[in-house]
């Protein structure tokens, strides 16, 4: 027979893996996402070297996949933020902040192709 | 293009090599990349740790149920475990490829040996899962573990081979409770030392991206299939791959390749 303080701790438990498994698929897809358009935008473009206004996709792809590559490294840090913060507001202050990180670099490498 | 499709395949093919014998792809894929795509160790390394990093992304995200691993074991052990990860990352720069080679040979040996040691295992399940533990000797298992992360930031590789066996004879954790604790600590030490490698520019987009991706995928595949195949005999073919990977590694280091 449970206790109601290990019944608590039990749902607590479950409540920290729900959201490191949706921190987990929400952010390894992000990072998939950026790596496969990164490795797509790199592989069909190519610089026009007659034309000093034209983007270079290619780097911008290139910058885009290694975008995609950090925000999948950041996942195992977020992981054991979720895993070690026992109040719900730690866990949202760790997750807002990589939400924070993994949005500046992403407009980083949007603006600095 | 080509090249492209390659380090897929050679990724989709040591993911799920890696999860049938219950190792990260690692262990096969930095070989790979060295001896057959014949790029740098330290660009190897760099890829195997983006592999599995993303290895253990795919399998947090899709684990449905209590992988059995012992969460707060993982966490403090893991304080070692990621200091000696940096620690490796910041060797590795330092050292000649040739004597990388010739780790990773050792490491190899290691592996197959250990292997061979869990084919040979007849613990029952129940034990194996049993919670009514206290780890002990706290001192011996952090230093194991930091030498563990140290390996992993050298070589790319998981580190399993060391932290199980301390887990289990050193700490007194459940072999069951030991694997997936280590299983859940692999993506942590990886993340750990990753950086140092994107910092110094070893990790390349155009290789790491198709690389991890098949090794991810591969996993996938691979831990599907394991619950319908007979592993045994299969087990026992790869050590010898293992053992013929040891050796063309060995003849590379010691024939001075990078």
């Amino acid at each position: 027979m449970k206790t109601p303080e290990q019944k608590r701790e039990g749902r607590q438990e479950a409540e920290i893996g729900r959201s490191m498994r949706r921190v987990s698929r929400g952010l390894s897809a992000f990072a998939f996402a950026l790596m496969v358009v990164g490795l797509a935008l790199a592989l069909t473009s190519a610089p026009h070297p007659f034309d000093p206004r034209a983007i270079d996709l290619s780097a911008r792809g290139q910058r885009l996949m290694l975008s995609g590559i950090v925000v999948l490294c950041l996942l195992p840090g977020v992981r054991v933020l979720t895993a070690g913060a026992h109040y719900v507001a730690a866990r949202r202050l760790a997750q807002a902040v990589v939400a924070l990180v993994v949005l500046l670099e992403l407009i980083s490498s949007i603006i600095t192709g | 293009m080509s090249i492209l499709l390659a380090l897929f395949g050679t990724g989709l093919l040591a993911g799920a090599v890696g999860a049938l014998l219950g190792l990260g792809g690692g262990i096969f894929l930095v070989p790979a990349l060295t001896l057959a795509f014949h790029l740098p160790v330290r660009i190897a390394v760099g890829t195997s740790l983006v592999s599995v990093i993303a290895t253990s992304a795919g399998v947090a995200a899709s684990a449905n149920e209590d992988s059995g691993a012992d969460v707060m074991l993982a966490l403090r052990l893991e304080i070692a475990t990621a200091a000696g990860a940096v620690i490796g990352g910041l060797v590795a720069g330092l050292v000649s490829a040739s004597f990388l080679s010739i780790l990773f040979a050792v490491v190899v040996f290691a592996t197959a040996g250990y292997t061979l040691a869990k084919s040979l295992s007849r613990s029952g399940e129940e034990a194996m899962y049993r919670r009514d533990y206290t780890p002990r000797r706290w001192v011996a298992g952090s230093s194991t573990a930091g030498l563990a992360g140290m390996v992993s930031g050298l070589l790319g590789v998981g580190g399993g081979f060391i932290k199980v066996p301390t887990m289990y004879a050193v700490m007194g954790v459940p072999l069951g409770i030991a694997t997936a604790t280590s299983n859940f600590m692999v993506g942590i030490t990886a993340a750990a030392s990753v950086f140092v490698y994107i910092g110094r520019g070893d990790v390349r987009p155009f290789i790491a991206v198709p690389t991890a991706t098949g090794v991810f995928l591969g996993a996938v595949l691979g831990s599907l299939v394991q619950s319908r195949i007979k592993v045994g005999a299969l087990r026992w073919a790869l050590i010898v791959l293992l053992l013929g990977i040891g050796v063309q590694m060995l003849l590379r280091g010691l024939q001075g390749g990078a």
